[in-house]
């Protein structure tokens, strides 16, 4: 008689990017983020949708998951904010108020919450959240043994910690515990910056490059690094353990500026301070992880956690320290913590062996051809079908050298905030104007932000500086030809790169290559399939509404191909009621 | 008559409607004071005795490594949210 599967479900939610994952005998067969469903940008509710998706993925119910785990535990957390209101006292009331409410209402009943919404009676497991992050990015990666670092804003206690792995253990040794954080440290400037709070730290760091790192005293002021890898920030200039706000007014007079709204022009200032922040952090970073090889040398490292997805941090580890191959999960922020908590139940407490294969970030729904046609046509949507995979890649790389923007959406969707070429926009890097014009005509976002480029892993090292494969999009690496890709190089001709295998993702190597043998240019833009404020899209109807609602010249939706040319786009938008998403 | 339930119902409705609004200020109201003693009564006698004793705990830190003590090692522990 066959051994019946076994199946973990790994949980994230009631803090930021609530998220699901599930494993079959180890194997991660479905994991995505709820704000993919729910169209609300780091949804933090109950991943009820992104539940049913892993189930459905499974063709199982919930009564078939043998184990649940939640990626962090939630009393540990709420001692932390009782312990913090102490300490701070008589300051915290208003926070006190804010926080209680939500604790009180919802996160202290989280197990009743959970099993009255799975309808279940088994127990949950709770997994500490930086062993969350630390399995998430171990357990995923391709080495045996290695060092693993976590480095985030805050989980229960703990900022950041290190440790290593080995097989199927896993262990942290050391933490840094709040309020001292690195995660916190560049969220504070976020806000300062004028910024959304944990959603545009990014932007701080795209913004970095424009400016000169003239405040890092100033900043210094802020951090103490010691020379064993920790770090200490001077809590005098920050309010986040007792307000609503991550500064106070000691830190705006160290900087003799007002905090930035967000309607406000960005000023020579504001790019001056975030190349400060950038360069303060890297140093920061590096300090840890050097210390990290000191406490316990290895050849590998793991990082994960929310300051992983420091992508220009993370491009100067090979090169700064003695490690030799770097880990970093695409998912490092809140979401990866529900893949986390799975794997770390799976391997290290039911002890089963670990896989060292490349794990893929391709996790989420995909959409038949038959469903795509059926939609096209009850709404009449004229299009082009393409039956062989090369021919769709040599006609969507004619699209390209025409100049033409394109929406590409094709298998499964992403795990993690980056996409990977299967819910990506697409233009050519040739042209230097289409920075702008994908920014404000399509994506209508800041004009600074700069565009990432996909390249042929064959032709990594001709087109840039770097050591390893970057297939997540998380390391940054100086251009060798600016020139020939002005598009894709940022002003300081860095560029965060996405190395494409065969292996990741044929279809997409096919499209670079087709545009390679027409142009000669194996590059091209890649962004994410969405406009300022909307999550990436997730179903062929979300992917046709950016369509509609953008400038984009192009909509590739499996195998079909739609442009706006052939389709009146007027008659077409009166079948759809277009959402608008609040600019984050 | 059909019209007639209909306007029934939409006088509950907007009862309810008033109903709820009514209610969550109330509770927000209610959930203020009751905070607000909590925070007073507890959190302030905890916070007077934890100042005076940081008054004696303050030094020059050279470092801010702390053991992690949070490593599980069976289901058990691992069904626990502390």
């Amino acid at each position: 008689m066959p051994q019946s599967s076994h199946y973990i479900l790994g949980l994230s939610c009631f803090y930021h990017d609530s998220a699901a994952c599930l494993l079959k005998d180890g194997e991660i067969i479905a994991a995505a983020s709820e704000e993919r469903f729910t169209r609300k940008k780091h949804d933090e509710n109950f991943p009820e949708k992104a539940i049913n998706f892993c189930l459905q993925q499974a063709n199982i119910t919930i009564k078939d998951v043998d184990h649940i785990c939640f990626y962090e535990k939630p009393i540990l957390k709420f001692e932390r904010l009782l312990m913090t209101y102490i300490r701070s006292w008589p300051r915290g009331l208003k926070s006190f108020l804010a926080s209680m409410r939500t604790w009180l209402g919802q996160k202290l009943w989280l197990e009743h919450i959970i099993k009255k919404k799975l309808q279940i009676k088994k127990p949950i497991h709770y997994c500490p959240h930086h062993l969350s992050h630390a399995a998430s990015a171990f357990y995923t990666s391709p080495f045996p043994e290695a060092n693993v670092i976590t480095i985030d804003g805050v989980g229960e206690w703990t900022t950041t910690a290190l440790g290593n792995g080995k097989n199927h253990q896993l262990e942290l040794s050391k933490e840094i515990k709040f309020p001292h954080s690195l995660g916190l440290l560049y969220t504070a400037f976020t806000y300062y910056l004028g910024f959304k709070v944990n959603s545009g730290e990014y932007k701080v760091m795209g913004l970095a490059p424009y400016g000169q790192p003239k405040y890092c005293d100033k900043i210094q002021e802020l951090i103490t690094l010691f020379d064993d890898g920790s770090f200490q920030l001077n809590m005098k200039y920050f309010a986040y353990e007792y307000d609503l706000r991550m500064i106070n007014k000691k830190f705006i007079k160290l900087f003799e500026k007002p905090v930035r709204q967000p309607k406000d022009p960005l000023t020579q200032f504001h790019k001056d301070i975030a190349a400060s922040l950038q360069k303060v952090t890297e140093t920061a970073i590096l300090n840890l992880i050097k210390a990290s090889h000191r406490h316990q040398p290895a050849t590998n490292l793991c990082l994960s956690g929310g300051v992983a997805l420091n992508c220009v941090a993370n491009g100067k580890i090979l090169k700064e320290t003695p490690y030799q191959k770097l880990y970093i999960f695409p998912a490092a922020g809140d979401a990866g913590g529900a893949v986390g908590a799975a794997l770390y139940l799976h391997h290290h407490i039911l002890k089963n062996p670990k896989s060292n294969k490349h794990t893929s970030p391709y996790l989420g729904p995909e959409y038949s051809n038959q469903e795509i046609q059926n939609f096209l046509d009850t709404h009449k949507i004229k299009y082009q079908e393409f039956t062989k995979t090369p021919e769709l890649a040599k006609e969507i790389a004619q699209h390209l050298n025409h100049n033409k923007v394109i929406g590409l959406f094709q298998g499964r969707m992403e795990f993690g905030p980056r996409a990977l070429g299967n819910r990506s926009i697409i233009a050519d890097p040739r042209q230097k104007e289409n920075w702008q014009r994908v920014n404000l005509k399509i994506k209508f976002r800041e004009s600074f932000r700069p565009f990432a480029p996909s390249i042929l892993h064959e032709k990594l090292t001709e087109f840039y500086d770097i050591e390893t494969e970057s297939p997540y999009m998380l390391l940054t690496a100086p251009t060798k030809k600016p020139q020939d890709i002005p598009a894709t190089t940022h002003v300081d001709k860095s560029a965060r790169i996405q190395s494409v295998t065969k292996k990741q993702n044929p279809t997409y190597h096919q499209i670079i290559s087709a545009f390679n043998e027409l142009t000669g240019c194996p590059v091209i833009i890649n962004t994410s399939f969405n406009v300022r404020g909307e999550p990436i899209v997730c179903s062929y109807e979300d992917a046709f509404k950016c369509f509609l609602r953008t400038d984009m010249d192009v909509l590739v939706l499996n195998n079909f191909i739609i442009t706006k040319e052939q389709n009146a786009k007027e008659k077409i938008k009166e079948n759809f009621i277009l959402e608008e998403f609040a600019a984050d | 008559m059909t019209q007639k339930k209909t306007v029934k119902k939409s006088a509950w409705q907007k009862f309810k409607a008033g109903w709820m609004t009514f209610a969550e200020k109330l509770g927000f109201i209610n959930s203020t004071v009751l905070l607000t003693v909590i925070f007073i009564g507890f959190i302030s006698i905890y916070g007077i005795f934890y100042k005076l004793f940081s008054l004696f705990k303050r030094q020059k830190k050279t470092s801010t490594w702390e053991k992690f003590s949070l490593n599980q090692n069976s289901i058990e522990e691992l069904k626990r949210q502390f």
